[in-house]
Parts: C-alpha cells; structure tokens; sequence
C-alpha cells in the first residue's frame, strides 16, 4: 500500500483576511472557499466563545457587536511584539505573567490556521506568506503558530514574491520585463521589483512598511465618524470600539464604488446619521498614500531604474480597490497597473506554485509539466553584519560598530567573508554578534541583534590576529555563520533559520480550543 | 640575408675593408644609442611630491570635500628587492628656529591616516616593483579631507608634507625616522603648501582646556535653564559630567578641579537666573577655542541634558538646533547623535514645525530638496519600524508619522 501523497498548499495569513489554496492536479492553484459560507478569503478574526471554542471568521466578524471583548483581529500586527490578547480586556497587553485567559499571537495565529486547514483533508507541508518587511522575531511567531496548527512549513515566502509567481503563470498576462509589485494588504504595504522574463523570476529589492494598510485607513474613516459626531452631540465616540471599525470598513469598501455615503452611528448621546464623502476620505488617508509613494522611490532607486522602466505594475491584496490609490499609483508609474487579477487571492495562488517548486518529486506529471519552466531567485531583504570595534573618528573614541558582511539585495544563495582583527594583545575571545537591518547601518543601536556567541582565543597572542568572518545565505533563508581564527583554525559556527522559537509542549500551554 | 653576404665576402681583402665599415657604423649605432640612454636617464626626474588643494579626483569618491591631493613622478624603484614602501607625514614648519628643518607632526582625524600607535598623521602603502620602475606621468596617489589634518596651533600655517620610499621594512614611529631606519630610505621628496587652519590646533586645545571646560559647563546651564529652572535631574548630568572629565587627573588635581567646576557651574546657575548668560557670546567663545570633537562632546552632553528627564521638548530641540547651527559642525553627524537620543526617550513632544530642524530641513532649500531629504529620514526610521527593541519601534511609528505629514506639506 503506497502512502498518500498530501496536497501542495500555500496558505495567506494576512491582518484581515487569510486564504488557503492548493495546486490542482493540472499544477494550477485554486483557492479553496471556507466550510462555513463558500467564500474564498476567511477574515483573520477570532472569537474566544465559551467552553473552550474558538470561532473564527464571519461569525468570530459579527461576535464584535455583542462580545467585542473576545474577539482578536489584526493579529499579524502583533507577531513581532511580547503581547497577549487578554479576553478579560479584550485587547493586547504586555505579556508580563502567564495569566488565564490571554493568549499570544502565535497562539491566536494558529486557531486561524487550523481553520483553513479543515478547509480540505491531508494537508501536512505548508508555504505560508509573509510580508517583505516582516522582522526575524514574527517569522519565527509565524513558524510556532504553524507548529501548533500541526502544520509543517516548507518554508515562509514573501507575499510580493508569491503573488508575482502567480501573475508569471496567468495566460494572458505575459510579464516581461522589469515588472512592480504595489501590494496594500489590510495591514502591511509591500513594493517589490523583479526582472520577469515569462516565468523566470529574478527579485531584485523589496521594500515595506509594516503599519500601512486598510486597516489603518478604516482608523482614519473614525476619526471623521468621531469629529463630526462631536460636532452634532458634543460627545465623543470611543475610537477604540471595534464596532466602528467594523462600519468603517463597510463605508470605505462603499466608497470605493460611490462618491458619497451615509451610516447610522450609536454614540454615547445616541444614534445619529453621518454623511461621508469620498474626497473627505481621500484627503485623511493621504499620509499613507505618500509613505506609499517614497517606497516606491526607494525601491526605484534600489532597483537603479525609473519609473518609466517599469514595464508591468501588478496589483496584490484589498486596499488596492481604493481608487485614489490606484490614481496615485498611475500618476508615479506613467501607466495604469494590470488589473483583471484577484487581488485578494493572488498571495496564497503564488504560495501554493511555491509549495509546489518546493515539493516538485511529489508532483504528477501535469504538475510537473505545469511548473516545469517556473524559476524564482530571491534576494537577501536585509543587510546582515557583526558588531566590531573601531574608533570614532570624531573623537578618537574605540566603539562599538556595525559592520556589513551581506548586503540587502544581494542575490541568493550567497556567500561572503569578510576579515577583522583582535584589538589587543592576549586577547581571550571575541563576542560572535550576527545583525540585521533594512539600511547600511554603523551605528549598533540601529541594528537588530539576530545571534549572539562566543569565540575563545589562544591565550598570550599579540594584537591583530586575523579573524575570518563567512555569512553563507541559502535560498530557503537559512544563514551559516562562520567567525573563523585564522591562525589557531579554532571557529564558531551557526545555523540561524527562521524556525519557531518555543517548543509545542510551550505553545500549547492554556491553548485548548476546539475551531469552529 | 645581408649579414650572410658580408660573412661570405670577409673570406677576401676587400670583404675585410667592407666588414671594418660595418663594425665602424655598429659601433657608431651604439655610441649613440648609449649617450641616448643617458640623457634619457638624466632626464627622469627622481621620485616627487605635488600636493594641492582642492577637488579630489573622482575615483577618490570624496565628492564636495576640500582635499590635499597627493601626487608622486618619478623613480620609486627597489635594486634590490621587488618590493618598495612609502610613507607621507606632514609637518608644521611655520616660523622654524633658525637651524630647524622640519616642525611639529600634523595629527590626523581619520584613523585610515594615522600612525600605528599614535593620532599622527601617516600614510603608508607597500608596492611591489622592479629595479627600473619609474613614473613618468604625474600619478594621483591618494587624496585627504583638509579637515581631517590637525595642526598643532590654528591659523596661516606653512605645512611640509614629505614623502620617503624605501624598503619594505621601513618605519616611523609619530613621524620620525631613527638611525637604523634612514638607512632603508632610497628616495624622498618634500612639498610645502600654506593652509589657513580655523579649529584650534592641538596644542591650543592643552591650552584651552580649562576655558572650554568652563564655557562647557556655561552652556550646558544656559541650555537646561532655558525652559524655565533647573531641574534635578538636568543638574546630575552636568555634575556627572564634571565628575567624569575630572576623573582622569591625579587625586588631588582632580578635587581641585571639581571644586573649581562646581564654582562655575552655582556662579553659572545664579547669571542664569539673573538673566546674565549670553549665549551668544558662549557660542562665539566656543568657535573660538573649541576644536571640532569638543564641539560633539558638548553637543552630547546638552542632548543628555534634553533627554534626561525622558523627554524631548519642542522647546530644547528648537535651541539645540540653534546652538548646533552656530557651532557649525556637521549636520548628518549631528542628525545621527539626535537620533540616538530620541530613540531611547519615552516621550517626545512633535510638531510639523519644530520637526523641520530635526530633519534638518532650510528654509533656502528647494522643494525637491526638501522632499528627497524626508525621504532619506523615512528610510532609516521605517527601518526601526522592525526594532526589537519597543521604545525604538514607537519612536519610528511616531517619526515615520510625522515625516509623511511633511512630505505632504511639501506636495512631494
């Protein structure tokens, strides 16, 4: 009896909506629809019910109105932060102390996760996406949250990068080029830009921000709820109401199709109707619209290309249907951007081709015949170095410096070595710091320090003894560090991989639902 | 062909008349040839130094930076080695004493410029090279920013900048050769350039001492009193201040001193109260006597100042904006060391207008300047947008915030 070989799946695990899609057996993705209503995205909100059962979705959707303080949504903006949902507070807090009732991100990441997964059967291996930008620390949240969701992950991939591999293998859509990904999502913004030769992928830069999205442009529609409440009643909404939220999201997809719209608000001094208008909206989300605009810049200006050498802009996640932004977007590029694609689906269409070049001896032969002509290089997204000692320049100071070994950009798999030496004479060791940061950073209080170890030295050496440092990046993110004393040959060595941090037996404590 | 005739034709008489021409002409050849060589040779000129100064050539990548240009001609051969190493120093040879040749050492700011064991200026490189090479064409050794070179008094100062070649072993140590090492010296040249030096050299910098640490302590009170009193906590950091420079001297000097200092700093606060302190005149004092790291010293000691009590005012970055801006030091290092700060204060109090100065926008500036500078700025604070450490990260929201709403002022 031969085992069966479980399906290809990518999985989007976005702010406000996840989808899950499979490779059907013509090694095309189709995104699979929720058990509950058919639909093809399932929102990123869960519902703490009573007796142990976590809802997610619609209905975790609609528990806001009565029970807003069980319900989690925008769970992905706290995967790099110590927090916990605290259900007695119904919010996230500061995770001090354990204490009943509160919940980590990746705990409440995984009930989302374990909802898609019943979408279907026989799924174990999983791409999950993430945001170009997103920080060494929520990978690692986003890898435990799988874990606990009893799913293997094959490996993280970038959104941006997934939803190109999907655009790559839409007939018709025939990318060439120097092509952009503008991708708006509900909480984060991602701008990627690729070499595409039809389905031949070369990244070359991303770049993003971890605070921009529908999301925050609901926040914004509040706010205009709230003034002109406070200017009928005198009183002031309670902008942190998720019910409001909720309506906002509503009036901003409204005004999306419409120039002007009105909502019923419940406030304090009772209910009132407040008209909108869609150049009211515009005019409060247009901070955002421009921190859109200079990432664009710099991943032009990364890229070393103008606007004009764009030849395709692709269109990825639900904030992109906002039309000031697609005219903003149009007004930067010189041309308007593909459309015709769902933008909602296109990341998790992209995770599961990934999962499939990953997995390409499980693959039937229309799979592989599918995928065949599919090759996707990625880039390394940050800049990876080591803390030295050298001296201020300024005032002859010894200090402690950041010293770039892989530069952002640099193409996968990659490696490099760079040569230091001891500072003084019968030096004992040398600390083995690995750093991480988006710009060419010096200064060692703008790195994040992703490892830290210790290299024992001869002893009774004098100063200046050449110590060898290697970084070596591989295509799946793992990075193998090397600091090397060249004389003795004595070395430390590391993986750093983006993995869970905790083990299941952790991630599991005070985590006892049932999905529904 | 023609010399197997003329060997065939030296069997006879005749061929022996025409095969002594032949000679006579080969010898004629060389004759010239050689004299030829000599004049070639006389015509090398041994190894020189030009420096000048001004734009560094491109391949330098020292763009907009006033530089001393280096640039070698002539023999920097080895007879006996294919290697050869050359040294540059400088040396301050204004108003030499009768019978002197060289003066003081100039000490360098850069570390790439210095000596092994020492601030004083030197530049050394090792190349590899045979008995006969030479530079025919002037050759861009290498170019250094004026300001990194430190003479010991400020002002008109004559500087000799002197290369030396010779074997790979060559050494010098704060730019002075000994016995044993002149006798590895195979070429050497000198070039002397007049330079107006305007920091303080650094034996005025021993001199002043004292007076800087007593203007330091005058700012640092007019800076912390300037939003009203002064507060305890902006009071221990000064103190801590004299604490820290006065720890380096001998017990007893160093009491001394602190005593002196803390005089200073009452007889500072009571001027401040009583409206006496000029700033001003400090600040014009300062340009005076300080050199270019005190400056950044004092900078840093007001930025603790503002940041003490956990907070960034409106009010303190608006004066510390001043303050730098008389003080003219470098902005990109003085936007560096604000940033530090700012990043590890709980709160900071934040306004379009007063966030201009801290991103370092002009008012002479052109939209377009503007906007690219925001730009620059928003890189690096949406990068610690991924900080793991939290003050950072809310600290780069509340930036990356702020520098959006003036990228929209400016209609970028």
């Amino acid at each position: 009896m031969t085992k069966k070989i479980s399906k290809i799946v990518g999985i989007d695990l976005g702010t406000t909506y996840s989808a899950i899609a499979i490779l059907d057996d013509l090694g095309n993705p189709e995104v699979l629809p929720s058990i509950d209503n058919n639909s093809r995205i399932t929102p990123s909100v869960v519902y703490f019910a009573n007796n142990n059962k976590a809802i997610v979705g619609e209905k975790a959707k609609d528990a806001i109105i009565n029970e807003k303080k069980k319900v989690a949504r925008e769970i992905k903006r706290e995967m790099e932060n110590d927090v916990v949902f605290d259900v007695s507070q119904g919010a996230w807090v500061k995770s001090d102390k354990k204490k009943e009732g509160t919940y980590t991100p990746s705990q409440v990441s995984s009930l989302i996760l374990s909802k898609l997964k019943e979408y279907t059967d026989n799924i174990d291996k999983v791409v999950i996406t993430v945001p170009a930008m997103f920080a060494e620390k929520a990978r690692s949240a986003t890898m435990d949250a799988a874990k606990l969701a009893g799913l293997e992950v094959l490996e993280l991939i970038n959104e941006p990068t997934a939803a190109i591999l999907h655009y790559s293998k839409i007939p018709g859509v025939n990318l060439n080029g120097r092509v952009m990904v503008y991708d708006l999502g509900g909480g984060t913004f991602d701008v990627t830009i690729a070499n595409v030769k039809g389905t031949v992928i070369n990244i070359i830069t991303s770049r993003g921000d971890k605070y921009l999205g529908g999301g925050d442009f609901d926040r914004e529609i509040v706010n205009i709820l709230n003034k002109k409440y406070k200017k009928q009643k005198g009183a002031e909404l309670d902008l942190n109401e998720k019910k409001y939220q909720e309506i906002a999201e509503k009036i901003k997809k409204v005004l999306s199709l419409k120039e002007e719209t009105s909502e019923v608000i419940d406030g304090p001094k009772g209910p009132i109707k407040i008209e909108i208008t869609r150049s009211e909206f515009e005019k409060s989300i247009q901070s955002y619209i421009e921190k859109t605009k200079m990432l664009i810049e710099e991943a032009l200006d990364d890229a070393k290309c103008k606007a004009n050498q764009i030849t395709q802009t692709l269109l990825v996640g639900g904030s992109t249907r906002v039309p000031i932004v697609i005219e903003s977007l149009t007004k930067i590029m010189g041309k308007p951007p593909v459309k015709g694609v769902n933008v909602d689906e296109a990341v998790a269409c992209g995770a599961a081709i990934h999962a499939g070049l990953l997995r390409k001896k499980d693959l039937n032969s229309n799979q592989k015949k599918s995928l065949d002509k599919v090759e996707l290089n990625d880039v390394c997204n940050y800049y990876l170095g080591t803390l030295v000692v050298v001296t201020d320049q300024q005032r002859n100071l010894r200090a402690l410096a950041n010293s770039i070994i892989i530069p952002r950009n640099t193409k996968l798999p990659c490696s490099k070595t760079e040569r230091y030496t001891t500072i003084s004479d019968n030096q004992e060791g040398i600390d083995c710091s690995v750093t991480q940061s988006e710009n060419p950073e010096e200064d060692k209080d703008f790195v994040n320090i992703i490892y830290q170890g210790e290299l024992d030295l001869p002893k009774g050496r004098p100063a200046g003894q050449p110590v060898d440092v290697t970084y070596s990046y591989d295509q799946s993110g793992v990075i193998h560090v090397e600091f090397l004393d060249v004389n003795s040959k004595k070395k430390h060595e590391a993986d750093l991989r983006p993995e869970g941090s905790k083990s299941i037996e952790d991630l599991k404590d005070e985590l006892d639902f049932k999905i529904e | 062909m023609n010399s197997t005739v003329v060997i065939n034709q030296a069997a006879s008489g005749e061929g022996i008349i025409i095969v002594i021409v032949i000679y006579a002409i080969i010898w004629a050849i060389n004759a010239f040839s050689k004299s030829n060589q000599e004049e070639k040779i006389a015509s090398i000129s041994k190894l020189s130094l030009e420096v000048d100064k001004g734009k560094a050539p491109e391949r330098f990548k020292l763009e907009d930076v006033e530089c001393f240009n280096f640039r070698l001609k002539g023999w920097i051969n080895n007879s006996r080695q294919d290697k050869i190493k050359v040294i540059i120093h400088a040396y301050d040879n204004t108003n030499l004493e009768e019978g002197e040749k060289q003066g003081f050492p100039l000490v360098c700011t850069t570390n790439y410029f210095q000596d092994e064991k020492s601030r004083v200026f030197k530049i050394q490189a090792t190349w590899d090279t045979t008995a006969d090479t030479y530079l025919p064409n002037w050759y861009d050794f290498i170019s250094v920013p004026v300001d990194s070179l430190v003479p010991p008094l400020k002002g008109k100062r004559n500087i000799m900048f002197r290369i030396v070649a010779g074997e790979p072993s060559l050494n010098s140590e704060r730019a002075f050769f000994d016995d044993v090492e002149i006798k590895k010296i195979l070429h050497f040249s000198d070039c002397f350039v007049e330079h107006t030096f305007k920091e303080p050299g650094y034996m005025d910098t021993a001199t002043n001492r004292e007076r800087v640490e007593e203007l330091s302590i005058e700012i640092a009170v007019a800076f912390a009193t300037a939003d009203g009193d002064l507060q305890k906590k902006e009071l221990d950091v000064i103190k801590k201040w004299i604490v820290d420079i006065t720890s380096t001297l001998e017990e007893k000097k160093s009491k001394e001193r602190k005593d002196a200092l803390s005089t200073i700093l009452k007889n500072s606060y009571k001027d401040s109260k009583a409206k006496k302190i000029s700033v001003s005149s400090i600040l014009s004092q300062m340009n005076e006597k300080l050199s270019k790291a005190q400056k950044y010293e004092i900078i840093e000691l007001l930025l603790s100042i503002a940041s003490s009590d956990n907070k960034f005012g409106k009010e303190e970055d608006s004066l510390l904006s001043k303050i730098v801006k008389k003080l003219e030091v470098d902005e990109v290092i003085f936007a560096n060391m604000k940033n530090k700060t700012i990043i590890n204060v709980d709160e900071m109090e934040t306004s379009t207008s007063t966030s201009e100065a801290t991103f370092g926008i002009k008012e002479e500036m052109t939209n377009e300047e503007k906007c690219k500078l925001l730009r620059k700025h928003y890189s690096k604070w949406n990068a610690q947008t991924n900080s793991n450490n939290a003050k950072t990260k809310n600290r780069a929201k509340e930036m990356v915030k702020l520098i959006a709403t003036l990228r929209e002022k400016y209609n970028c």
